[in-house]
């Protein structure tokens, strides 16, 4: 056999190499593409060179006047980076058909000889259109997008006919840009994936990713001279000016801005009404108007133009917004010239006392597949299923109730255009559990949970997308017969059952029981409460818990509330991931207007190995600080949670019944917050948001 | 459809890199085992299964280079960097191991066709255990179907970002069973020696066509059209089933020839008929 030795050696390796290295046989797509690069030779020869791929935009809505596209962007070089954008464009004369994609680089003004081509390795090769030497370009009639001070701005034109339609796979090529720097010298360059739309005789180049209407918002890159091939590592999305939202193009008024939805305006004068609030994370003032839209899809009223000053926060009546005076009923588009963070809250008056109160996040995006994870219907209990269609089309939401052993079809509905469908379901047959959604159109949804007339719980649609094989909740609590947790963990998408390993903890990080499972049946959803969790029964404890289902991902929520009485509630989804900054857009604490007001916050280090500091400050509505910022450090593992006027070293705090809380984390936290009032007649849990 | 089985040491451990490893190892065991009826030695089982890696690393690297006429510096480069691997496409892997065999045998005086009679259907018995490996990666997938047997791929798998939700045609579990049905048919295939080249034509056709159809399947822009009616590893698919076509007719031809002119010829003729058959070119 050693008369073979080098060749087993190298049968050996390769055996033992190769499971290492082999991903996929036909991955070309992470493969062949090397990192994006940037090469500058000392002669001023200069070259960038990026695999790409990808299809033509997802078409959402094709209406007189109005489209939207959703654009999705993948970096095959880091997993899970995801840059996925969708813009609105408004206007007469012109149709999706003729919408297409170009690169908008900036370059130093100075750079000339620009060209430009493709090449699968498949066969197709060609040269890409390539336009210099542009000072601006129009995104509207009344917007351009300019070149920054000595710079220029070049149109690179991929042929369109080499984009496969939306749904057909993609198709890479490597795409290359020469160039000539003169005198020679490290340059710095920007660039912008935009849409051109042709509207009469003018084109329009419209930013899809980032959607950012000037070059200064976006981060710029550096390619040095001699430093042979470097590596080009675009952005995170936290870095990019992202509206977090659709942006919204109009062709004939030339205004742009982004949306929010709020799936929810339910006034009757001294009965319910809406809160609607923002706030402002940025450096730039921000300035939104709210257009209400009754249920049949007419508009019902529109605000005065509403400024949020830079880090500033602000929450208003729906019926004070939109000059309502009358019994209205329908949802609210906020439309804003940055993306802001957002609420709303539902009040519930029966007797002229707030006696019921609970809010959820505003929505950025839109869904085609959705579940509202708590649905509850017996016991006392009724749920108003609100779905929103916010596009120009009409269209029709297929729902299938879920339940604690199954799931069922309950039937299609229609939805009309920017209108909504609200339902108790009461008529399709009473049960407990969660709803899924589905739609060939973009849709939000939101259930409304009551008790009688005492308390109120919001749950907002999960996209079905955002489903997690891991989820947090970072707060579980149980005071035999005055404050119950409950967990609702919905098993859609998967082809069977789901065995879930329920991780309790205690505040501290230590184990309040060992691990325990769960099975939660295909389609059906499971409810979970106190002792169920692993709280001990018969005593009063809290800590935070994890739930895992490897391969199989759920959605859930969780649910606080009064067992006894029904006098409070309120429920939010579980968390999937941490976040190391985020924000909650609504505060409220302390005595106003005669209400006392207490809101306490909950922040968890899910490592059970590393330690993790954290700051939270908490801000009065005009962004000044109200006490003193606090600094923690979590052990792995160790639950802070605390009333905001007990948190260590916050000083004194101002009352206040608006405002905002944020905080930061060297590493991903959980965390949430929870208002109230000191009679309890009321509790509202707040989402973190992240920017 | 199970991309990773686990880790170790932090790197994660690939299941088509493990079927990869598995089918290696199938096929030193399997041409070990054939290598006398192949006329071959440990030697030449070793060296085969070196020229076949090579083929897997490089070839289609360099049918890269070759169609695109790039032969820059950055080309070589990543040539020489054999774990970053390329597209890698059956196409020019087989053809570059057929070809790196033929090269060997002509080298090492091994009849070529006695050689592939024995290791062909050891090749598409490998060939079936690397697709497993495709099934398991979610690679080489088909386009969404009805069917009843259409398959679901897990998120984040490229079967799933191509086709979010869809069921697809599970193309890599297709060539599974058309190259392992085939490699079982023969493997029991017993020719006779007159016959030499049969099963290797038998192999190329049958294999050549179950390629071209099963990849009018897939999904994947690893099928990336070169003309309007066959992705270039159809081509070569194609072009395997006209040479094992054509070989079938000449071992055939050359058949009747032997076969009739031995049994035609004096009764103590027939007795040294494999002997003869060792002078037929």
């Amino acid at each position: 056999m050693m008369k073979y030795a080098w060749q087993v050696l190298l049968l050996v390796a390769f055996a033992a190499i190769i499971p290492f290295v082999g991903t996929g046989c036909s991955l070309g797509v992470s493969s062949k593409l090397g990192e994006p690069t940037a090469c500058l030779k000392p002669d001023g020869a200069g070259t960038i060179s990026v695999w790409m791929g990808g299809t033509r935009p997802d078409v959402e809505e094709e209406a007189a006047n109005a489209v939207t596209l959703a654009y999705s962007f993948q970096d095959y070089h880091h997993e899970g980076v995801m840059y996925d954008s969708r813009i609105r464009i408004l206007g007469s004369d012109f149709s999706a058909s003729a919408i297409r994609g170009v690169g908008i680089l900036q370059f130093p003004a100075d750079i000339t000889d620009f060209s430009a081509s493709y090449d699968d390795y498949q066969g197709q090769a060609g040269s890409i259109t390539v336009l210099a030497g542009l000072p601006s370009v129009p995104i509207t009639p009344t917007v351009t997008l300019n070149a920054e001070a000595g710079q220029q701005l070049v149109i690179v034109r991929v042929p369109w006919e080499l984009v496969p339609e939306f749904g057909q796979p993609e198709q890479w090529f490597l795409n290359t840009l020469n160039f000539q720097v003169n005198p020679t010298r490290d340059i710095q360059i920007k660039a912008i994936m935009a849409a051109v739309v042709k509207k009469g005789g003018d084109y329009y180049y419209l930013p899809v990713c980032p959607a950012a209407t000037s070059f200064a918002e976006i981060p710029a890159f550096d390619i040095r001279v001699g430093a042979g091939e470097q590596e080009i590592q675009f952005p995170p999305v936290a870095d990019l000016p992202h509206p977090g939202g659709p942006q919204v193009y109009n062709l004939d008024t030339g205004d742009v801005y982004t949306v929010r939805y709020f799936p929810r305006l339910n006034y009757t004068p001294g009965a319910h009404t809406e809160g609607f609030g923002f706030v402002n994370t940025q450096a730039e003032p921000v300035a939104a108007t709210f257009h209400g839209y009754a249920n049949d899809g007419q508009a019902v009223g529109e605000s005065a133009v509403m400024n949020w000053p830079a880090q500033g926060q602000g929450a208003y009546q729906s019926d004070w917004l939109l000059g309502l005076s009358q019994a209205t009923e329908g949802w609210t588009e906020a439309r804003m010239t940055r993306g802001m963070l957002g609420f709303f809250l539902t009040q519930w008056f029966p007797w002229g006392f707030l006696e019921g109160l609970d809010g959820a996040n505003v929505f950025a995006e839109t869904m085609r597949i959705g579940v509202i994870p708590r649905i509850q219907m017996q016991n006392g209990y009724s749920t108003e299923v609100r779905i929103v269609n916010p596009s120009a089309d009409g269209m029709t939401v297929a729902l299938q109730r879920s339940y604690a052993t199954s799931g069922s079809y309950i039937g299609s509905f229609p939805v009309p255009a920017r209108g909504a469908l609200v339902t108790d379901l009461t008529a399709y047959g009473s049960f407990d559990g969660a709803l899924y959604l589905e739609s060939g159109h973009p849709f939000i949804a939101t259930a409304t949970i009551r008790h009688g007339n005492d308390c109120v719980a919001t749950a907002n649609a999960v996209a079905f997308g955002d489903r997690a094989e891991t989820l947090f909740a970072s707060h579980i609590v149980l005071w035999p017969g005055i404050y119950s947790t409950s967990i609702n963990l919905y098993n859609g998408g998967n082809s069977s059952d789901v065995t879930a390993e329920i991780r309790p903890y205690y505040a501290n990080g230590t184990p309040m029981a060992a691990p325990f499972n769960v099975t939660v049946p295909r389609s059906a959803t499971v409810t979970l409460t106190d002792t169920q969790l692993g709280l001990p029964d018969g005593a009063s404890s809290e800590g935070w818990l994890e739930i895992r289902s490897p391969g199989k991902p759920l959605a859930g929520c969780i649910t606080f509330g009064d067992p006894a009485r029904h006098l409070y509630e309120s429920t939010l989804p579980l968390q999937a991931a941490g976040s190391k900054n985020f924000y909650y857009a609504q505060v409220a604490n302390g005595d106003v207007g005669g209400v006392v007001y207490s809101t306490g916050i909950s922040v968890v280090n899910p490592s059970t190995t590393t330690p993790v500091n954290i700051s939270i400050s908490v801000h009065k509505s005009d962004g000044t600080l109200n006490g003193n910022v606090v600094n923690r450090t979590l052990a792995p593992g160790e639950k802070y949670v605390r009333q905001l006027s007990t948190m260590e070293g916050i000083g004194t705090l101002e009352n206040q019944a608006s405002g905002y809380i944020h905080v930061t984390a060297e590493a991903p936290v959980l965390s949430f917050v929870l208002f109230f009032d000191q009679q309890f007649n009321f509790m509202s849990a707040v989402q973190a948001q992240s920017k | 459809m199970w991309p990773t089985l686990g880790t170790i040491g932090g790197h994660s451990v690939y299941a088509y890199g493990v079927m990869i490893s598995l089918a290696l190892g199938l096929w030193l065991v399997l041409a070990v085992l054939f290598r006398e009826r192949a006329g071959l030695t440990t030697g030449d089982v070793l060296n085969c299964a070196l020229l076949g890696i090579a083929a897997y690393l490089f070839a289609p690297k360099l049918w890269a280079m070759a169609k695109t006429g790039s032969f820059g510096v950055a080309a070589w480069l990543d040539l020489a960097r054999p774990w970053q691997q390329g597209a890698t496409g059956t196409g020019p892997v087989v053809s570059a191991a057929a070809l790196a065999w033929l090269g060997y045998c002509l080298i090492r005086r091994i009849p070529f066709l006695p050689l592939m009679d024995t290791q062909l259907p050891v090749v598409l018995l490998v060939m079936a255990v690397q697709r497993i490996g495709c099934f398991l990666a979610g690679c080489c997938y088909g386009v969404p179907t009805a069917l009843p047997w259409g398959v679901c791929f897990p998120p984040g798998l490229p079967a799933e970002l191509a086709y979010p939700g869809s069921a697809v045609h599970p193309t890599q579990l297709y060539y599974v069973l058309t190259f392992g049905s085939l490699a079982g048919l023969l493997l029991l295939a017993r020719p006779r020696p007159a016959r030499a080249g049969a099963v290797t034509a038998a192999g190329w056709l049958g294999a050549g066509l179950a390629y071209a159809f099963v990849t009018t399947l897939r999904g994947d822009h690893g099928a990336a059209p070169l003309s309007p009616w066959a992705t270039t590893t159809q081509l070569v698919a194609l072009a395997f089933a006209a040479a094992g076509l054509a070989l079938a007719l000449a071992v055939w031809r050359r058949a009747r020839f032997l076969e009739s002119e031995f049994l035609s010829g004096p009764a103590d003729a027939a007795q040294p008929v494999a002997q003869s058959n060792r002078r037929i070119p």
